[in-house]
């Protein structure tokens, strides 16, 4: 027998248990879509991103920087007359800059933090404002994550959602985000490819069922 | 060549002006035609039933028949998936499996037999009409073939082949389904019908019989007499259409 | 029994029109959906393979799910079958005493008859898929996996919303959304409990997959102190990796969408203050997989892109088949799992045509598995039923079992042609009479005339 003592068992399970992500004969690039095409660039990316976004009913701005994201959010909310904005503050929607900064330039406009309110409580809130970590090109997905029902509720309940994301998070599919999305505990992921929608119907499109009837996403080109 | 026949039972007891085609076809592309008359039956009517034993007893004689056949060609999509596809899910032994393996390779439906061997050459085949399409489902999707079928027709001189938008759609037809489900059946038959007279055809051309007696069923039970034919007739310049045109 | 379900579906004109017009979108857009792929035919292989491998590692992965969904606070119950389902979705509703849940679409929930063990323990059930709820309204049950109320057109719609919730007369589906959104507004605010199914439950993270258009699913997972999964152990996924395979080709099968509206990652752990149940339902799929070739129906994704291509769903609807589930998947599992009358009528809702085939994106090979299934289904049916079905199939083997037999059946078969009362009923016994008049023998068979060609030294044509 071996000197020293080794967990064998531990091992092999261990090994085991990696092969969840084992070698198969497919590989992500099997479910590929033509677009985005396999080199696609910045640009490239965008160019794609920004056709699924139409045709999905999204609003799309592409804003220069930081100021212009602020400025740009705002004039939304002021455009549709809100009262109230929910914001979940995680990612960028969390970072010092934005939150000072809408508060800025809302001044007549209640901000609530979604992640210290009861969900109810984000029924009044016309506008839900989120950050999304990824932005799947393919699809035209918006990953959003939180951790409270607060924070996935500001999604959800206002009529108005507004996604903000930078331009580098930008990521071709399902397949980069499944590669690098966070798996902190406790994470929800939920991605949103535009405004609620059912057409249980006769097949007859209907907007805005159980969430918002408007989604737009804010784009920052200089991160 | 020498190519063994092998003759769909519903060819052989019902439409035997398909076999006399297919021959005939065979022939004029140089072919040396057999025809063993020990074959009966693939086993595909109480294999579709869900009666096993009795299709597997059926395959034994089929394997047995052809075992020393060379090439066996037949009309028919799903007569040849069966020995192709199906003989692999009965009960065989392992010499019958083994037979099986050989024989399925020599095995073949008639278009994708042409087609295969570039046997067009001397076949040129002339029909002035203007023929609505069915492919049947077998024949599409297992033996035979969406490519095989438009060509053998491309090379018939004159024709005009048309297909509606359901040109891929079951007619209803499915072997036992017809006998089960009746009412069904002939509703799903009434739709191809309807989708292929639409585009004003002289002449209906199928790829397996039984698909065609189901067609024709309908259409002589509503009195229209648009003819509804094997495509190997039409190769064999065999048909007349309705209004009796032939180029 | 089958054949007068079928013939009241086929009479029914309104039912006829609202499932050609809608299956024929939901075609194309499938179609457009495919060619957004570099390679569909590879997409589809992939998740295949993915599906393959980890329905043969089912017992290690739900074991694993297990793990990741109790350590994050998942409550993790198992139910045999569907009547220990039942139970224990009683059981988590007393002891948390509810009175009021909203329901979002979820197949498992209809097969084990969720709603009706709720409200056996008293608590009021809203349907808030809007499909899912027109259907409850009507008294009904859902008939296709993604879109329940496909066999309605809009007026029906309107007219059960009128007479069972209320609504002011409309035929517009805008109009009906509004009104039935806004009565569920309220209930997903007021409910302790929210009812859902699960798209996947990935083993190596413990997360659930919840995919939607409308909301409802993730209004009732948000918002709810309670919330209960039941989902069928065939649901387990191996990996995020996997989960995003099947993803990328459900909606594209389901709806012909490049992707729905929302996909949720539920983590294991609860929200703050949340509870949750996952109830892993049996009720047959260990025995489809312990089935030999029936075990690939396990690799089924639940997209329903099956039913959107099937001529014979087409023409009769998900009610035909007798139960929870419908089209070529319903046909092929319904002689392994505990289906009632669908056992044995189920599978003959096929004419094996194969459109089925081409479009499952987990490639299973449906039409061979339903034809393979017919011979279970035989040995369920009723006595009489399979003895006198045994007894063609014998006498069938016989006369084509031997060349003397053969031809001597087909000899039979001209004699009986002669008389025409006998063969009319005959013929009207197999169902060819009427609207297809059946064919008559040939004079002389092929193989005759063969033979005497031969011998004349040419084909007679």
């Amino acid at each position: 027998m071996t000197k020293q003592e080794r967990d064998s068992r531990g091992e092999i399970l261990a090994r085991l248990a990696s092969a969840f992500d084992a070698q198969t004969p497919c590989t992500d690039a099997s479910v590929r879509r033509k677009e985005p095409s396999r080199d696609a660039d910045r640009d490239a990316l965008l160019n794609v991103l920004k056709g699924r976004l139409e045709e999905n009913r999204t609003g799309f701005h592409l804003v220069s920087d930081r100021k212009a994201l602020l400025e740009a959010l705002a004039n939304r909310v002021y455009f549709e007359r809100a009262a109230s904005v929910a914001v979940d503050a995680g990612g960028m929607a969390g970072e010092p800059w934005f939150l000072d900064g809408l508060r800025v330039l809302l001044p007549g406009v209640e901000l609530v933090k979604a992640a210290d309110v009861s969900p109810g409580e984000l029924e009044r809130c016309e506008v839900g404002v989120t950050a999304a970590s990824s932005v799947l090109a393919a699809t035209g997905a918006m990953a959003l994550s939180a951790s409270t029902a607060g924070g996935l509720a500001a999604s959800l309940l206002p009529r108005i959602h507004y996604v903000v994301a930078r331009q580098s998070d930008v990521v071709q599919g399902l397949a980069t985000w499944t590669a690098t999305a966070s798996r902190e505990k406790g994470l929800y992921h939920v991605h949103v490819s535009g405004p609620s929608r059912t057409a249980d119907i006769e097949k007859k499109l209907v907007y805005g069922v159980h969430g918002p009837w408007k989604v737009s996403l804010f784009l920052l080109q200089s991160e | 060549m020498r190519v063994s026949l092998f003759v769909p039972c519903l060819v052989d007891r019902f439409l035997p002006e398909i076999g006399l085609a297919c021959a005939k076809v065979l022939e004029e592309v140089g072919c040396s035609v057999e025809l063993d008359r020990r074959q009966t039956c693939c086993g595909q009517p109480p294999f579709n039933a869900g009666f096993p034993a009795e299709a597997t007893h059926l395959a034994r004689r089929m394997l047995s028949v052809f075992k020393d056949a060379g090439v066996v060609v037949a009309p028919s999509g799903s007569c040849v998936a069966m020995v192709r596809d199906a003989f692999g899910d009965l009960d065989l032994t392992e010499t019958e499996f083994a037979a099986w393996k050989r024989l399925r390779e020599r095995t073949f439906e008639l278009s994708e037999f042409l087609v295969a061997n570039g046997l067009h050459v001397r076949l040129r085949p002339r029909f002035k009409a203007r023929v609505a399409v069915h492919r049947t489902c077998h024949h599409l999707r297992h033996a035979g073939g969406e490519g095989p079928l438009s060509e053998v027709l491309a090379r018939v001189d004159g024709m005009e082949p048309v297909e509606s938008a359901e040109a891929r759609e079951c007619c209803g037809f499915g072997g036992v389904f017809s006998m089960k489900l009746p009412e069904l059946s002939v509703a799903m038959g009434k739709r191809r019908l309807d989708g292929m007279l639409a585009l004003g055809p002289d002449v209906i051309a199928l790829a397996d019989a039984g698909c065609i007696l189901h067609l024709r069923g309908i259409a002589s039970a509503a009195g229209i007499d648009v003819p509804v034919v094997h495509y190997a007739q039409l190769l064999s310049d065999t048909v007349l259409p309705a209004g009796g045109r032939r180029g | 029994m089958l054949a007068a379900v079928v013939a009241e579906k086929l009479r029914d004109e309104r039912l006829q029109a609202a499932l050609r017009k809608s299956l024929a979108t939901v075609r194309e857009r499938m179609a457009k959906a495919r060619e957004r792929f570099e390679d569909f035919a590879e997409a589809r292989t992939c998740v295949a393979t993915v599906r393959q491998g980890s329905v043969g590692r089912l017992r290690q992965n739900l074991e694993a799910l297990e793990q990741s969904l109790q350590a994050g606070g998942t409550k993790v119950l198992w139910a045999a079958d569907a009547q220990e389902a039942r139970f224990r979705l009683a059981e988590i509703a007393r002891a948390h005493k509810v009175l009021r849940c909203v329901a979002s679409k979820t197949m498992v929930g209809e097969e084990v008859g969720a709603e009706k063990a709720l409200r056996s323990a008293g608590v009021n059930v809203v349907q808030t898929d809007l499909g899912e709820r027109i259907v409850q309204l009507a008294g009904q049950k859902p008939s296709h996996i993604t879109a329940p109320c496909l066999h309605l057109d809009a007026q029906q719609c309107g007219s059960i919303l009128e007479r069972a919730a209320g609504m002011p007369r409309t035929a517009d589906p805008e109009e009906m959304c509004r009104f039935v959104s806004r009565t569920l507004r309220d209930a997903f605010a007021t409910s302790d409990m929210a009812l859902s199914g699960a798209n996947m439950a990935i083993a190596q993270t413990g997360e659930l997959v919840i995919v939607e258009n409308e909301g409802n699913g993730r209004s009732g997972y948000t918002l709810c102190p309670l919330h209960v999964v039941v989902t069928g152990i065939d649901k387990v996924v191996s990996s995020r990796r996997e989960a995003a395979a099947v993803l990328g080709l459900l909606a594209p099968s389901a709806t012909g969408q490049d992707v729905t509206v929302y996909t949720s990652f539920l983590a294991p752990e609860p929200l703050p203050g949340q509870t949750r149940y996952v109830i892993l339902v049996d009720n047959g799929r260990s025995a489809v997989f312990a089935s030999g070739p029936h075990r690939e129906l396990l690799r089924c994704i639940r997209c329903g892109g099956c039913l959107n291509v099937c001529p014979v769903y087409e023409r009769v609807s998900g009610h035909a088949y007798l139960w929870t589930y419908s089209g070529p998947i319903g046909a092929a599992l319904a002689p392994f799992m505990p289906s009632g009358d669908a056992a044995t009528a189920a599978p003959d809702l096929c004419t094996l045509c194969g459109a089925c085939d081409d479009v499952c994106p987990a490639k299973i090979p449906l039409s061979r598995l339903i034809a393979l299934g017919r011979s279970a289904a035989n040995a369920a049916r009723p006595v009489e039923e399979r003895t006198h079905l045994a007894r063609l199939a014998r006498w069938f083997g016989r006369a084509m079992g031997s060349g003397g037999a053969y031809g001597l059946s087909h000899l039979g078969h001209r004699i009986l042609a002669r008389l025409r009362g006998r063969m009319a009923r005959v013929e009207s016994a197999v169902g060819w009479s009427g609207d297809r008049l059946a064919p008559r023998p040939a004079r002389r068979l092929f193989r005759s005339m063969f033979r005497a060609g031969r011998r004349r030294g040419r084909l007679p044509l």
